[in-house]
């Protein structure tokens, strides 16, 4: 599979269709992301597997914002799983990333991923290389709505109440782009005291995720102290897709239908 | 738009445990005064109805202040 | 740590004491949620009510600086239950006798008296703990910056060979380390007694070895402590002093004292990578690489030695440490001729056993812990295996003995100091950060509600707060979380300096001061 994507990468080079490629590279027994700007690079190439399938994922689109807005003039390659792609979607609807200066080169992730990750299209639409892995459906919403009640604001008490404001949710999540985050606006959540306002700070972030979350599970991978906040989110897309028949990342040409509390009323 | 969003918070409180009575939409004129007193009346009646806020307590009880 | 931090996740009883973890050492709080959520059970001991006592299956709070008795009253209940293990004491330690001669008068209920805490909460401290398979104990500053320091690490290491929960994987005595590298500065010398992997100066093979390697005399006298080395620089005996990577005019105790040693120097240096109040007052400030802009290894808290690789180049006429220490000593007149960092990294895995088989090229991925004897060696997990450094674990027997300074009629409150979880030490990077000082822009002084309304104090409100040794002015905080009587504050910052405030009594042996206790008024200012 490896392979397969490297003489795409540099087919891309060769036809000037792109003047970079960001993907990932292992290097001194790490794998981080890099930018290849030659293809002889292509050595060190990785899909982010070191210990198991994909253990080492890491925001691309994200770090393609801030490599696009310092290059407006650049076209990039980019490496995308499902969820990437999904990331690159909105943020195209966003205006984040400009469509035309974007070629993405997907890969689907391996079926044992796709099952750890409960993910619904561990696939993108770009696949240059191998099959579509079946789509898992998560249970963990549901296992929390069977708590009931009481036994729900008891759960999310005690898992909000190990949150040491890290901002690692934010900062890793690919469709956080605001240049001001409310999460640090004092008059909404306190500043200066963790746990950060029990469940205010939560609240206010899965709020701001309708419509937007692409359900990639980073900022639950990065959450230090085990908040399950992939959970969370995964039940406002649910609402949102229910509400406004919109999934954030999978309809290409669908306009996102809101902002929930960016906007004003308009009826 | 607005009820649906409306429509959105109940059921995202919910699933964080929070009553979803405890948030309603009206809509009423600024020409309805009277409606306006009856709309608030009653929904102060429903929530204390439904008693002091779950989440005080359980924030007391993961003992945290 | 004598054992890993990954392994705090299959421990079945976890006792952390002095150590506020989740806010000081989050990736190791990580693993507490963790093993939390296996099922472990999770006692904390604490003055003040932490983050992480509320997910505690026993959270307890000792009066400041009883840790002592606490711990005894603790091995006292296990010895009484048979809840100790025989056979670990039997074939792995000695002096037993002295250890439950001592304990045997520390019951619970006078255990209790001296603690405050229930002769219940510390007869279940102690099943929990000698009952669990796997027990470990975490602790930081809290148990170190007393006058008692060694004494209280040492009753942590009785309790652990007690019930042989030590030398085993997921228990161990771990002390969670602060900076990313203060192992690793220990490790290389960084300390008046010892060279590089913590062998003696006073001892003729080891300083032989080094002259050799050196091709200098070398003295075989231990140097001044840092907290002997001001008193002895008022006396004359030290007359130049270089700063690297500190800021002792607001970390050391008793800052007015502090300050006047300095200025009384005839030579002061600072190497930082910002210009901290020290750097304000030095005769030369020369300005150091940041950890992106330098080539390296860090040692971390569990023994783990990483490599750095330089990112970016040091700003303006910045320089890695190395390369100013090769300098400075070249125009002093030792000459070295290292090259590279990895020279260097040669020459510590030649002198220092423990990292004998540390170089660079082993050094990919996730690093090596030590001790790690020679290229072959894989590195070690956990220490004290098979035996103890010296042989057999000694017991001691260690009373309890009060904190320096207590509470009286002038000085009525008890004062504790700590971090807050946006700052490091003296904010001299932290403070810097736009992000984190518009999470916290002032300092404040935690009070209990109780004690608020006694003095007349509202949340907000301005303090003034004296010790012996001076008076700051800070903002007050109202909270639950110090006990009545004791007041909490952090040390970052230098408009409300609590180290005017502290004690600099010392720990006997290790010379560390009693940031942890001292006593102080609280009154309103206005
Ligand atoms: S799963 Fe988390 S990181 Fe991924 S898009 Fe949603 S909120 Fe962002
Ligand atoms: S990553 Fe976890 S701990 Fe950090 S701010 Fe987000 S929820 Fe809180």
């Amino acid at each position: 599979m490896k392979e397969t994507i490297i003489e795409k990468v540099k087919d891309l080079f060769e036809d000037s269709r792109i003047e970079a490629f960001l993907g990932l590279k292992e290097e001194n027994g790490q794998i981080g992301p890099y930018l290849f700007t030659d293809p002889k690079d292509l050595e060190g190439f990785s899909l982010g597997d070191k210990e198991w399938p994909g253990d080492k994922r890491y925001p691309l689109s994200k770090i393609l914002i801030a490599l696009a807005q310092k290059y407006p003039e650049n076209r990039f390659g980019i490496l995308v799983r499902g969820c990437d792609e999904r990331a690159l979607n909105e943020l195209f609807k966003w205006n984040q990333l400009n469509e035309e200066h974007v070629v993405m080169v997907g890969f689907p992730c391996p079926q044992e991923l796709a099952e750890a990750c409960e993910c619904p299209k561990p696939y993108p639409e770009s696949l240059v290389v191998g099959e579509k892995v079946k789509g898992i459906k998560s249970k963990k919403v549901e296992v929390i709505l069977n708590m009931g009640m009481e036994g729900r604001l008891k759960y999310w008490t005690e898992r909000f109440s190990r949150c040491i404001k890290c901002y690692g949710c934010r900062n890793v999540c690919p469709v956080c782009f605001c240049n001001e985050c409310e999460l640090a606006n004092d008059d909404l959540i306190p500043s200066g005291e963790i746990p950060p306002e029990n469940p205010i700070f939560h609240l206010v972030r899965a709020a701001h995720m309708a419509g937007r979350c692409i359900d990639c599970g980073l900022c639950e991978e990065a959450c230090p102290v085990g908040i399950p906040l992939r959970t969370l989110y995964k039940k406002v897309a649910d609402i949102v897709d229910s509400e406004f028949g919109y999934r954030p990342g999978y309809q290409k040409d669908q306009k996102s239908p809101f902002n929930i509390l960016g906007e004003r009323p308009e009826d | 738009m607005t009820a649906k969003r409306i429509r959105f918070l109940k059921e995202f409180l919910s699933f964080s445990g929070i009553e979803p009575d405890r948030l309603r939409l009206e809509w009423v004129s600024s020409a309805e005064a009277t409606r306006f007193v009856e709309v608030i009346t009653d929904f102060i009646d429903q929530v204390k109805e439904l008693g002091p806020s779950p989440l005080k307590a359980a924030l007391a009880a993961q003992d945290l202040n | 740590m004598t054992n890993s931090i990954d392994e705090i996740k299959y421990a079945d009883c976890i006792f952390v004491i002095g150590s506020n973890t989740t806010l000081a050492h989050p990736l190791v709080a990580t693993r507490i949620f963790q093993a939390r959520d296996n099922g472990a059970r999770l006692i904390v001991a604490d003055p003040r009510k932490i983050q992480l006592a509320s997910f505690a299956d026993l959270y307890v709070r000792q009066r400041l600086g009883t840790d002592v008795a606490l711990i005894n009253g603790m091995m006292h209940v296990i010895l009484k239950n048979g809840w100790h293990d025989e056979a670990f004491i039997g074939e792995r330690t000695e002096n037993f006798e002295e250890l439950k001669k001592v304990v045997e008068k520390y019951t619970p209920e006078k255990s209790s008296e001296v603690t405050g805490i229930s002769p219940e909460d510390i007869t279940r401290m102690a099943e929990y703990y000698a009952k669990a398979p796997r027990s470990t104990i975490l602790y930081a500053m809290g148990i170190t910056q007393h006058t008692t320091g060694v004494d209280n690490v040492k009753s942590l290491a009785n309790l652990s060979m007690l019930t042989g929960n030590v030398g085993k994987e997921s228990t161990g005595v771990n002390p969670l380390r602060g900076q990313n590298n203060v192992q690793g500065a220990c490790d290389m010398g960084g300390l008046p007694n010892v060279y590089p992997g913590y062998q003696a100066v006073n001892a003729v093979d080891i300083r032989t070895k080094f002259e050799k390697a050196w091709k200098v005399r070398l003295s075989d006298k231990p140097g001044l402590t840092l907290t002997d080395l001001f008193p002895a620089i008022l006396e004359g005996k030290v007359k130049a002093l270089v700063v690297m990577g500190e800021n002792p005019l607001v970390s050391d105790p008793d800052s007015h004292h502090v300050e006047k040693a300095l200025r009384a120097l005839e030579f002061l240096a600072v190497i930082d990578i910002f210009m901290t109040p020290t750097a304000e007052i030095a005769h030369v400030v020369l300005p150091a690489a940041s950890f992106a802009e330098k080539d390296g290894t860090f040692t971390n808290t569990e023994r783990r030695v990483q490599r750095i690789r330089k990112a970016i180049d040091p700003p303006g006429e910045a320089r890695q440490d190395w390369v100013i220490i090769q300098e400075i000593s070249n125009r002093v007149g030792y000459q070295m001729n290292y090259s590279s960092p990895e020279e260097i990294q040669n020459e510590i895995a030649s002198l220092t056993p423990s990292y004998g088989g540390i170089t660079y090229d082993r050094l990919g991925g996730e690093g090596l812990c030590w001790p790690c004897p020679d290229k072959e060696h894989p590195g070690t997990k956990f220490l004290h295996k098979d035996r103890f450094a010296r042989g057999r674990g000694l017991f001691h027997g260690i009373e309890y003995i009060p904190p320096a300074e207590s509470p009286d009629d002038d000085y009525p409150f008890w004062l504790t100091t700590g971090r807050v979880f946006v700052h490091y030490h003296t904010g001299t990077m932290t403070r810097n950060s736009p992000s984190l000082d518009q999470e916290m822009r002032e300092g404040y002084l935690e009070v209990n509600p109780a004690d608020a309304s006694a003095i007349g104090l509202k949340d907000g409100d301005k303090a003034k707060i004296a010790s012996r040794r001076g008076e700051i002015i800070s903002r007050i905080f109202i909270t639950e979380r110090v006990d009545k009587g004791t007041v909490f504050m952090s040390f970052h910052f230098l408009e409300a300096r609590a180290n005017v405030l502290t004690n600099p009594a010392l720990d006997p042996i290790a010379k560390i001061p009693e940031y942890k206790v001292c006593a102080v008024r609280v009154e309103k200012w206005e």
